[in-house]
Order: structure tokens, then C-alpha cells, then sequence
């Protein structure tokens, strides 16, 4: 299936290069392929896996993450304005990095961004249009001039998300901590990893 | 993100009384103790048959529950773990409850079924009664133990689908006689599968279901075009929901071959049903590009086409035939292009060419057969500017460079499969430039 999940835009800070606090200006999600009763814990699993792996891309960097059947796409310009973008496999990754372009100079050619925060950006619908008007992958074939640009830049591949994490860092532990996912999202997250792994006694 | 998978590959709750070995290991050492210890603890089994009867009340209150599911939670307040959204129709467990609720009805549905075979006067002598909460064998009247094994069979395959005796009872005991009894029974099946879209005994009740109708004249011919749509679109979910759903993709072609070579049906209608199926899966092509399953489902339905002509009108659509497989050809070459390095949609390629020149050359008569060469001459030529068009991909697009060589890769086997297959064909494809190789045709 071709789809995408979630469209995330993500101001990063630009004097602290790694780490640091990233805010979630918009966000928007496409959760109908998920049972109800794990919509919840779905979003705040894509949340947090967003400003995760934008916490660790540097500065003018694209990265492309593969985790189980889901791709994250993440963008962040020099200027710290980030986005990031997650579909499944069959989403072809080249359209996915055009559209982040496209969210990120819509964003910040609409917005004062830089001092904006997530209360003062919810009458920005741009993003939701955006992500319903390109599950079809096809729309974005208008956008040729971005993807001309998009050949000469280097786009950095991963094959988990466990790579993309700093050394000595572990997913499980980073979810153990983290404040915005709720009990249940964490329940959920150990259930899953239970029941995805081949073996466990 | 991990946890999406959750509901796919929650752990199957297989062999009976063995059941929810992952679901009893995920409880605590306590929790599984006390799950060995079920048989002998009544306290147990009234909380079971407590959350039983819960399940049972939201059943009631809500005919229309579209969704069920098993949440991981941990239990801290004293309350029900059956949560019921009466406004969205979804219907939740907590994983915690799973394990006692399954015991109980596994273990009181034997006892219904046992009864059925023996007489009551055995029975009573051979289980305790007490042991399972509100279930008294000697005050049980034959309809009341029919509806109590309805109830209980119900809850048995949503927890667990794969027992087939549970299925059986319904079977026995469900009599498919007027539409509102086949629709609740199907909407059972469809609920059962929003949790486990896989479950081949749920498809396989689905067919013993219709075959009913077909029987008790529920499903009538002339009403096709209301309750085959309907059926298409309860299909869809488990499609969509586990990728490349084998046994909903093969129920589906059963539904349309049962309709096509029903003998009762007129074939105007049997080509109206074709037609839907076939508009139904191009808008679903557009979006799936790896679902094997699928692709095989709609090359098959293109044979359908091919084989179900109309009275008085083998040449137009003769005609119409071919133009829908070029168009078939054209939008697998653009998704192609679109999504690099599907196999599925190659397959698809060879196998649509296949059908099609295979179809050309049983039905070249004398007279067509000039024009016939020239659709092959057509079909040769755009095929080699596709080919050409795509191994010209590999050396540019540095970041996707992986997926490119994967797509010329499957192009060069395709040309070869092509160039053995087609021989006969004088068909000649080469990986060349499409200039270059423009002078060997």
C-alpha cells in the first residue's frame, strides 16, 4: 500500500548542533489504517519518533530512515526549520523528500517561524491539505523544479532507527524516559516489540 | 512505530485450554499462577463469566460493533476491561482479562457441546455445574443451552478464529433463513477479521454463509447489483489490513466465479458485476504496488473478461478486449516508473503480455490475422521504448540509485523472459538504446 502517516514540522535549535530541544510547530496525521483503539498510542509514537531522529540530524542534512515496514524522511534546513515525514515502504522516497521542500518553504515563506510555537500555528491548514493531496504520489509530478534540485543533494540512508541514535543510546530507553508518551503508548510499544520479535521466552 | 504490527501479529491464541501463551507469559509469575490454577478456583471463573457477560451486554446494546480489538493496559482501577464506544461501534479488551475470559468460555462451551451428545442425566454426573458462575446444567432447557453455546461460540472466535468447532456450532445451530439473521452473521465474520484479517476459518464461514443464502433464495439474482457491492466492500478491509491477504483475495474470486457460473443468473447482470470488479481493483492498483495477491486476483479477472463474451457482439468485443489490455500495459509502464524496484508489478507485465498475445494467437483467423501482426508489431515497438526508457534510468538519480538498479534488473530479466517466451511472436527485445536497437526490429 502507498501511504503516508504523518507530516511534521520541527523547529530545531541552531546553537546547540546535537541534541538540544526541538519544538513541534505542526503537526498533521493520517491514522485511518490503524485500529481505533491504537490511534492514540500511534500518534505519539510518530511524534515521538519525529522530533527524535530531528534531535539527531545535523544542520542541512536530509536523512532517510527505514523502521520495520515504515519510512522516515526528515529534512532540516541550515536556518534550524525541520521536517519530517513518515510513510510506509512502498512510498517512493524521492517524492516524499520534495515534499518536505515544499512543506518547509511553504512554512516558512507564510509564517514568522522562528518565534512561533505550536499554539500560534494552529490556523495553519497547509500542512493537513498537503498530506491528504499526495497519498497519491502521482499529484507531486507538478513539482519537477524541486526534484531537479533534489538529484544534487545527498540524501543520508538508514536501515534502522537504532542507527540514527547516538552512541551509546537505545530506543527502549529513550521511550522508558520520554514525558510525552502516555502509559499506555509505552504498554503498547512493549507489547509490540514482544509479539514482533521471532522468538522470545 | 513498532507497535503498529501489534495488531496483525498479536499472539494467536491457539490449542484450546494452551491458549494466550504469550498473553499469560506477558502477565505476571503471579497472574499465570493463578490462570493453572483456574479449574479449581470458582472465584475466577464468576469474574470470568462477570466480563463475559459484559461482552455479551455490549453485543446487545450495539448490533452494529464494526471493530474488536485486545489493548495492552495495565489494570490499576477496580472496573470492567470491556470498553464499548457505543458512538464509534468499537469494542475493546484488556489484554489482562483475556486469558480468564478465554478459559471460561472454552471451558463452558465444552460442557454445551458435551450435553448436546449426551444425555442430561450423564452430564450432570460428569461435570460440576457450580464451576462455571450462572451456567446450572439442571435448569438449562434445550434452547437455553443452544442460545448459551451461540453466545459463548460468539466470544470464542474473536478471541481466538482458528477454532473451527466454534465455527461448527453456528453452523449446526444458526439457521440461515431470513436476511437479518445472514447479515448479523456476516457482520460477525467481519467484525472477527478487523482483528485478525488473516484467519482462514472466518473466509470459510463467509463461503458456507453465502452458499446458504444462495440455497434459502436470500441472495436473490435480480438483487445482485445491491448486496455483491456491499460484499466487495466488507471484503476490503481485511484486504487492506494485512498485505497480500491470501485467503480474502481467494474468497473474493470465489464470490465472482460462483456469480459468473451461476446458472440462474442472466449473463447481462454477470457482465455488469465483472465491469465493477474490474473499475473496483484499477482505483485500487493506483495505490498497491507490491500485493502479489492482488495482481494475481485482477489478472485473473482480465482472463474473466476475456472468456465471458456477450450474445451477438464477438467483435466489438473482441475489440474492447485488447484495448483494455494495452491500457492495462500502459498504467503498469507508468507505475513502473513511479515505484522503482516492485517485482509484483514485473510479474504483473508478464504476466498481462502473456494473456494477451497468448488470446491474439487463438483468435487469429484468416481475415485478422494481417491486423493481428500489427497490433504485435505495435505492442513490440512501445515495448522496446519502454525497456529502452528504463535501463537509460540506471546511471542517473544518485540518492535512489539502489531501487534503479533493482528496476533495470528486473527489466533485463523480463526482456529475457520476454525474447524465450514470445519467440513464436517474432518478438525481439534488447536492452540496448532505444536508437541503437531501433535498426535490429
Amino acid at each position: 500500500m502507498v501511504k503516508l502517516f504523518a507530516i511534521s514540522v520541527i523547529r530545531r535549535p541552531t546553537e546547540d548542533p546535537v541534541g538540544g530541544r526541538c519544538v513541534t510547530l505542526k503537526a498533521s496525521f493520517d491514522l485511518a489504517s490503524f485500529g481505533f483503539f491504537q490511534r492514540a498510542s500511534v500518534q505519539e509514537f510518530l511524534s515521538f519518533s519525529s522530533t527524535t531522529i530531528v534531535e539527531r540530524t545535523g544542520l542541512a542534512t536530509r536523512q532517510s530512515v527505514k523502521e520495520q515496514e515504515y519510512l522516515c524522511h526528515v529534512y532540516v534546513r541550515g536556518d534550524g526549520l525541520g521536517a519530517v515525514l513518515v510513510s510506509d515502504a512502498d512510498y517512493p522516497p524521492r517524492v516524499a523528500h520534495t515534499l518536505l521542500t515544499k512543506v518547509l518553504d511553504d512554512v516558512s515563506s507564510k509564517v514568522e517561524w522562528k518565534m512561533a510555537n505550536a499554539e500560534s500555528l494552529k490556523n495553519y491548514k497547509e500542512i493537513d491539505i498537503v498530506l491528504a493531496r499526495y497519498q497519491d504520489p502521482k499529484q507531486a509530478d507538478a513539482l519537477t523544479k524541486i526534484q531537479a534540485e533534489l538529484d544534487e543533494t545527498k540524501i543520508i540512508m538508514h536501515n534502522t532507527i537504532e542507527a540514527v541514535l547516538e552512541r551509546g543510546e537505545k530506543l527502549d530507553d529513550l521511550v522508558a524516559k520520554s514525558d510525552n508518551l502516555s502509559a499506555q503508548s509505552k504498554m503498547f510499544y512493549k507489547t509490540a516489540k514482544k509479539t514482533n520479535s521471532c522468538c522470545n521466552f | 512505530m513498532a507497535l503498529a504490527k501489534a495488531s496483525n501479529r498479536s499472539p494467536r491464541l491457539t490449542e484450546g485450554l494452551n491458549q494466550g501463551d504469550a498473553e499469560e507469559r506477558r502477565c505476571s509469575k503471579k497472574k499465570s499462577k493463578i490462570c493453572t490454577d483456574f479449574s479449581e478456583n470458582s472465584e475466577y471463573a464468576d469474574l470470568a463469566e462477570k466480563v463475559f457477560q459484559d461482552v455479551n451486554a455490549a453485543f446487545e446494546r450495539d448490533e452494529l460493533i464494526d471493530e474488536f480489538d485486545i489493548v495492552p493496559v495495565e489494570s490499576k482501577a477496580n472496573h470492567s476491561p470491556v470498553l464499548h464506544v457505543a458512538s464509534e461501534h468499537k469494542l475493546a479488551l484488556e489484554a489482562w482479562c483475556v486469558p480468564y475470559l478465554f478459559t471460561h468460555s472454552y471451558k463452558s462451551f465444552l460442557a454445551v457441546r458435551r450435553k448436546q451428545k449426551c444425555s442430561l442425566s450423564s452430564l450432570i454426573s460428569s461435570t460440576n455445574p457450580s464451576k462455571y458462575g450462572s451456567f446450572k446444567a439442571s435448569n438449562f432447557s434445550e434452547s437455553d443451552r443452544i442460545n448459551r453455546g451461540l453466545v459463548l461460540s460468539r466470544t470464542l472466535v474473536l478471541l481466538n478464529p482458528d477454532i473451527t468447532m466454534a465455527w461448527n456450532f453456528r453452523r449446526d445451530f444458526v439457521p440461515i433463513v431470513s436476511p437479518a439473521i445472514l447479515e448479523a452473521e456476516l457482520r460477525l465474520v467481519s467484525l472477527v477479521s478487523t482483528r485478525k484479517p488473516k484467519c482462514p476459518e472466518g473466509f470459510v464461514y463467509r463461503r458456507w454463509l453465502i452458499n446458504q443464502a444462495f440455497k434459502n433464495h436470500l441472495l436473490l439474482p435480480e438483487t445482485i447489483g445491491e448486496w455483491f457491492p456491499i460484499e466487495v466492500k466488507s471484503i476490503e478491509i481485511p484486504i487492506l489490513k494485512y498485505f497480500s491477504n491470501y485467503h480474502a483475495w481467494s474468497y473474493r474470486m470465489w464470490l465472482l466465479q460462483k456469480i459468473l457460473y451461476d446458472q440462474g443468473i442472466p449473463l447481462e447482470q454477470k457482465l455488469l458485476v465483472l465491469e465493477s470488479e474490474v473499475n473496483c481493483t484499477d482505483a485500487w492498483m493506483n495505490t498497491q504496488v507490491s500485493d502479489y495477491c492482488g495482481h494475481h486476483y485482477r489478472h485473473k479477472l482480465l482472463h474473466l473478461l476475456q472468456l465471458t463474451v456477450p450474445e451477438n457482439s464477438s467483435t466489438t468485443h473482441h475489440e474492447k478486449f485488447i484495448a483494455r489490455m494495452k491500457k492495462e500495459l500502459d498504467q503498469n509502464a507508468k507505475q513502473i516508473e513511479l515505484y522503482e524496484g516492485h517485482e509484483s508489478l514485473w510479474c504483473h507485465r508478464r504476466a498481462v503480455m502473456k494473456m494477451l498475445l497468448e488470446y491474439l494467437a487463438d483468435n487469429g483467423s484468416d481475415e485478422c490475422n494481417n491486423s493481428h501482426s500489427v497490433i504485435i508489431k505495435d505492442l513490440v515497438y512501445n515495448e522496446q521504448k519502454f525497456v529502452s526508457l528504463i535501463i537509460s534510468d540506471d546511471n542517473v538519480a544518485e540518492n535512489s540509485k539502489e531501487r534503479t538498479t533493482l528496476n533495470c534488473n528486473h527489466c533485463r530479466k523480463y526482456v529475457a523472459w520476454t525474447n524465450a517466451q514470445f519467440s513464436k511472436f517474432n518478438w525481439q527485445l534488447s536492452t540496448n538504446d532505444f536508437n541503437s536497437s531501433q535498426s535490429c526490429i
